[in-house]
């Protein structure tokens, strides 16, 4: 048990078979080939990215955003402005550029989920929560370590303290994190038990195989039931095919899934609607004392006390490249601002977002997304850049940057605050990104409204189950990648015993 | 080379090479001939005529009007046939031209000659035409899904008008300039490269940075870089009262456009300022020296952990 089992697709793999054909190998897919591997099946992940060794990690954007990201981490949605969609595409997804952030489902959106969405069948509360368990215990979940938690997250600690916002240290999935502060260019030092470092090695301890550099273009169907999938070399150009015997389980994100059930004739009426996501925005502040935003976790503090205005607050280490971008100013005045870059903090807002979107496949190899924010997220933004600037005051900042055209590029007085919520914010006058993608082939037991039934399986279709975010009804308020997991565990253990 | 053609990865690109190599003969060949001998287009109505067993065709032919516009709308056919032989992928805006231009002769043929002259022969106009639109259509769509995962040195023939390096769209010499001149402004005296004895010059070393953020950039993102230069490089100098070329004004001059832009009213005048800072800051990135000079990660060296944490 240890190693990746690598295929890299060059031209040369042309047909491989298996049981369980595995589309994906982030969060979902590897928690669902490892059940399936556990079971004693045969599996098999096409992995539409490379593999990214330790050692080969490079912390410049340009590289990363290149290699690792999807459409270079700019997938837009379309909407009046422009929000990029950031999702990885490497051996591990996301799990290997993001800050690896553990929550468990809350109860009040299981108990929407069983109430409005009839799930209570699906999965009971104690069978999740025995899944998390499990997760727990693989993955050394556990709190930032002091020594690591750096400037950016305890200064954001001190301001939320002082004005009485309740937080807590972010628990994460890590072993021995020295605090590079480079989550998302990939860990350096191995230390994030990203997908690629626990669970897919895991499953290929027990057997499976993964085939990277192979996108995923098409389902193999015999009539209503699911045989394999078709597929293409993103490296040689070439078609490969895998055959499964049991099945493929689709976990190509909630841009991804529905696109592929889409372009293998499925047609229910859910399919790529109900697109929700976590929108969220960075605000930046400048202190007179060293911060080092490049030193520490890249994100070890976090407050859900706003739970009930629907959105959660985060401290955030970016790359230097977007750190500049949210630097106000140009030529003189940024590079200025720059050479003060050192004692600069950066917050971040997340919301639980009631705007829906749609997705389907698009031009240029991209997909087609439609999300557009209703005004009451914008509101809720709103609200919640407020409270972000209080809290860089109160934790002793001269400056705030809100990054709102319209609003002065610093702010330097508590006086100021009100600008937030003067009159309805554009939202094209702010930068927006949307992470946690869920909804698009939503769960249920009417296929009039869902594209998955209560074992995860598409209505309509035999050896086809999908069983990453997009079978979640809503957001969940909380960073979903704990909760992926669990789900996928659950749903492959459903599909082992099938 | 045949067998290489035949066997290419890229099969729908062979297909259209075959099919746009069709149809540019197909136009150039009678294009001339309309020149040249007009006499064997005439003929062939004839002939058509007396084949299909269709009354005489007694229209007259005879005047040079239908031979001009026929040589310019033919050669003009063959000529966008040839853009898509020639690179497909960097000419296929031409695609709908020409299918609108082919479909206005379905429609011309069949008002013409099927409604008002009432002779058979324009069926024939009318189904070849039709099925040539159908074909340009289908080939070029086909290819152009495919070559989204083919770069051009895999492809036989390799498309022309593409540089070495495989991108399709060529930089002149003066966008590359201009993208100069704006790094140069967006971050001056950022960054102390050069200053060390035997250091690459900060110029050149700006140059190089910004030539491999050229070539890193998927096709999508170089577009909307060159998109960027572009406007600011047009609106620039007038955000600023000048009419100087934004290439030949001073650096601070520079930077206080980008800053007029980069707080433009205009959404997009606004995000494409905002998105060339985010693109020289990742061309800057690259250089250690720069990092170094903002004192950017300054820290502990992060310890490699081999292998993985169930293997000890």
């Amino acid at each position: 048990m240890g190693q990746l089992t690598l295929h890299v697709d060059d031209g040369r793999v042309r047909a491989l078979d298996c049981d369980v054909a595995v589309v994906g190998s982030g969060a979902a897919g590897a928690a669902a080939a490892d059940a399936l591997a556990e079971a004693g099946l045969e599996v098999v992940v096409v992995e539409e990215g490379t593999h990214l060794p330790l050692g080969e990690r490079r912390q410049e954007l340009l590289h990363v955003m290149r290699d690792h990201f999807r459409d270079f981490g700019g997938t837009p949605a379309r909407g009046r402005s422009i929000i990029p969609l950031l999702q990885a595409r490497m051996v591990g997804g996301t799990t290997a550029v993001n800050a690896a952030i553990s929550w468990r489902l809350p109860e009040k959106i299981y108990e929407r989920w069983a109430g409005e969405f009839g799930l209570g069948g699906a999965f009971s509360w104690d069978e999740l929560q025995d899944s998390y368990d499990w997760l727990d215990r693989e993955l050394r979940v556990r709190p930032v370590p002091p020594d690591v938690i750096g400037g950016n997250g305890g200064l954001m600690a001190k301001g939320a303290t002082a004005l009485g916002i309740t937080g807590r240290i972010i628990e994460r999935i890590e072993q021995g994190c020295n605090g590079a502060g480079r989550c998302l260019q990939g860990c350096p030092s191995g230390a994030k038990l990203s997908m690629e470092r626990s669970l897919l090695p895991r499953a290929c301890g027990r057997g499976a195989r993964i085939l990277t550099e192979a996108r995923a273009t098409r389902l193999v169907r015999r009539g209503d039931r699911v045989t394999g999938i078709k597929g293409r070399s993103t490296r040689s150009g070439r078609p490969f095919r895998v055959e499964a015997r049991r099945g493929v389980v689709v976990a190509a994100s909630a841009t991804g899934s529905p696109i592929l059930l889409q372009r293998s004739g499925v047609r229910l009426p859910a399919l790529g609607r109900h697109f929700q996501a976590h929108p969220g925005v960075g605000m930046a502040g400048l202190f007179d004392e060293q911060v080092r935003p490049w030193a520490g976790a890249t994100q070890s503090w976090e407050s859900v006390h706003h739970w009930d205005q629907r959105f959660k607050l985060e401290s955030l280490g970016l790359p230097l490249a977007l750190m500049v971008a949210r630097t106000p100013g140009f030529g003189a005045e940024l590079s200025e601002r720059m050479r003060r870059v050192g004692e600069a903090a950066l917050w971040g807002i997340q919301v639980r977002a009631r705007t829906e979107g749609t997705v389907g496949p698009g031009r240029l190899g991209m997909p087609s997304v439609a999300y557009d924010l209703v005004p009451e997220d914008l509101a809720t933004f709103q609200q919640a850049m407020r409270v972000v600037a209080e809290i860089f005051f109160a934790a002793g900042a001269k400056e705030v940057w809100p990054g709102i055209h319209g609003l002065p590029e610093r702010l330097t007085s508590p006086d100021q605050l009100g600008l937030f919520t003067d009159g309805e914010l554009d939202p094209r006058r702010a930068h927006f990104i949307a992470t946690h993608l869920f909804g698009t082939c939503r769960m249920g037991a009417d296929p009039r409204d869902a594209v998955v039934d209560e074992r995860f399986k598409v209505h309509g279709l035999d050896g086809c189950w999908v069983v990453d975010s997009s079978v979640f009804p809503t957001n969940l308020g909380v960073n979903p990648q704990h909760t992926i997991l669990a789900l996928a565990r659950i749903a492959g253990q459903y599909i082992a015993a099938a | 080379m045949i067998v290489r053609f035949w066997t290419q990865p890229c099969r729908a690109y062979r297909n259209q090479q075959i099919a746009f190599l069709i149809l540019t003969l197909n136009f150039l060949i009678p294009a001339t001939s309309y020149l040249v001998a007009p006499h064997i287009a005439v003929d062939q109505i004839h002939t058509f005529s007396a084949t299909v067993g269709a009354p005489a065709y007694e229209a007259t032919e005879d005047s040079h009007m239908w031979r001009f516009l026929a040589v310019a709308d033919v050669m003009t056919l063959g000529f966008l046939c040839l853009l898509l032989l020639l690179n497909v992928r960097r000419w296929r805006p031409v695609l709908l031209p020409l299918c609108f231009l082919k479909g206005s002769c379905v429609v011309a043929a069949a008002y013409i000659g099927l409604f008002q002259y009432r002779h058979a022969f324009f069926w024939l106009p009318v189904l070849l035409d039709s099925v040539t639109v159908l074909a340009m259509w289908f080939f070029t769509t086909r290819a152009m899904r495919q070559l989204v995962f083919f770069r051009d040195d895999e492809l036989v023939p390799r498309p022309s008008f593409a540089t070495m390096d495989g991108q399709p769209m060529h930089w002149t010499a003066m966008e590359r300039r201009w993208l100069v001149a704006i790094a140069e402004a967006m971050f001056p005296e950022s960054a102390p490269a050069g200053e060390e004895e035997g250091a690459e010059p900060e110029g050149r070393a700006l140059e190089r940075q910004l030539e491999e953020l050229r070539r890193g950039l998927p096709g999508l993102q170089r577009l909307g870089l060159r998109f960027a230069v572009a406007l600011v490089v047009a609106l620039g100098p007038r955000a600023v009262g000048s009419w100087r070329p934004f290439n030949r004004q001073p650096v601070e001059q520079r930077g206080r456009a980008l800053a007029a832009l980069g707080a433009s009213d205009r959404f997009v005048v606004r995000e494409m300022a905002v998105l060339l800072k985010m693109m020289v800051a990742m061309a800057r990135e690259l250089d250690p020296a720069f990092r170094e000079g903002l004192g950017w990660g300054r820290g502990e060296p992060v310890q490699v952990k081999e292998g993985v944490p169930w293997a000890s």
